[in-house]
């Protein structure tokens, strides 16, 4: 496999009762963002996955969706979506892997950008899972966990016109999923301190056979219920 | 607070129906190949880096000042035979 074995990042054990970082109001409302515009466009007949391809006729290996990237200057922060290679990298799981959207923060210089992590879907548009990938992947900078999950917090991602719900839909995934891409991250260091024994980190972060370091899963129903937004029954 | 957990359980059922319903987008196909190579970009590089990070967003080239073809007889023309 391309990707070597990515770890599977095990959520911190935050729950929705120990999640000081954010008010049950602020949870409540990321996660209605988080149902309710993939539901808004579903609705509609268009699947979250058709949505991030920003009104393209085509989709073609590796091209970014929309082409120039969604941008917020304000946040610094930056999003795309696209798609190479996900039988190589998941193998025949099922649901196939349509494309991946991936999070940066902008650096202030051209080069410096920083990877959050990547985010799959289905062909309907359903969250499939997260993923840290190597530093080839993507380049920049690189940032260890601990001051990436300090971050994650503020991220935030507003655009205007068409694709500002699927922007909105983006930073209320992040949100939501703080406590498991906080681990993710940890994870992706624990991998890359791993595969770093015998041979210097420069190296790994070359390494083109390590593609992903860690992933976890993005489903959105176990992780309202996890959060207790859903009730008993829920 | 119980409202509004009953109504995300709601809205998440809807979601869970109008997904199943919606017509999966179709996957990503790589373009025709042109003399045998692929045409698509495959950035060999460092295949997921943003497009152009901290570039200013929607930023178009400057046209080039158009000096000759347009207007052949022009003095900036080179080729321009001579009167």
């Amino acid at each position: 496999m391309r990707t070597g074995q990515p770890l599977r990042a095990r959520p911190l054990n935050l729950g929705a009762s120990g999640n000081t970082a954010m008010a049950a109001a602020t949870l409540h409302h990321w996660a209605e963002q988080a149902v309710a515009i993939p539901l808004a466009y579903a609705q509609r007949g268009q699947p979250l996955a058709l949505v991030a391809l920003a009104g393209a006729r085509h989709f073609e290996p590796l091209r970014h969706y929309p082409v120039r990237d969604m941008v917020d200057p304000l946040h610094g922060t930056r999003a795309y979506y696209h798609s190479h290679d996900a039988m190589a990298r998941w193998g025949n799981a099922e649901p196939a892997e349509h494309g991946h959207f991936h999070l940066f923060w902008d650096g202030a210089h051209p080069g410096t950008h920083v990877h959050l992590a990547a985010l799959s879907l289905d062909a309907r548009g359903q969250p499939l899972r997260w993923f840290a990938t190597n530093r080839w992947v993507t380049a920049g900078r690189w940032v260890d966990a601990a001051a990436l999950v300090r971050r994650l917090p503020t991220f935030q991602l507003q655009v205007r016109g068409r694709l500002a719900p699927l922007a909105r839909w983006l930073t209320a995934m992040v949100q939501l999923f703080a406590d498991e891409l906080a681990a993710l991250l940890h994870e992706r260091d624990a991998a890359l301190a791993a595969a770093s024994r015998g041979r210097s980190r420069r190296s790994v972060w070359a390494d083109r056979r390590i593609e992903v370091l860690a992933h976890t899963d993005a489903a959105l129903a176990p992780r309202l219920q996890r959060l207790g937004l859903l009730g008993p029954a829920g | 607070m119980r409202t509004r957990t009953v109504q995300l359980s709601q809205k998440l059922s809807a979601l869970l129906v109008a997904t199943s319903l919606v017509t999966p987008a179709a996957m990503a196909q790589a373009p025709a190949k042109v003399d045998g190579k692929s045409t698509v970009s495959t950035s060999a590089g460092n295949p997921c880096a943003p497009g152009n990070p901290c570039a200013p967003g929607g930023e178009k080239k400057k046209k080039k000042k158009r000096t000759g073809s347009d207007n052949p007889c022009a003095p900036a023309n080179p080729c321009a035979p001579g009167r």
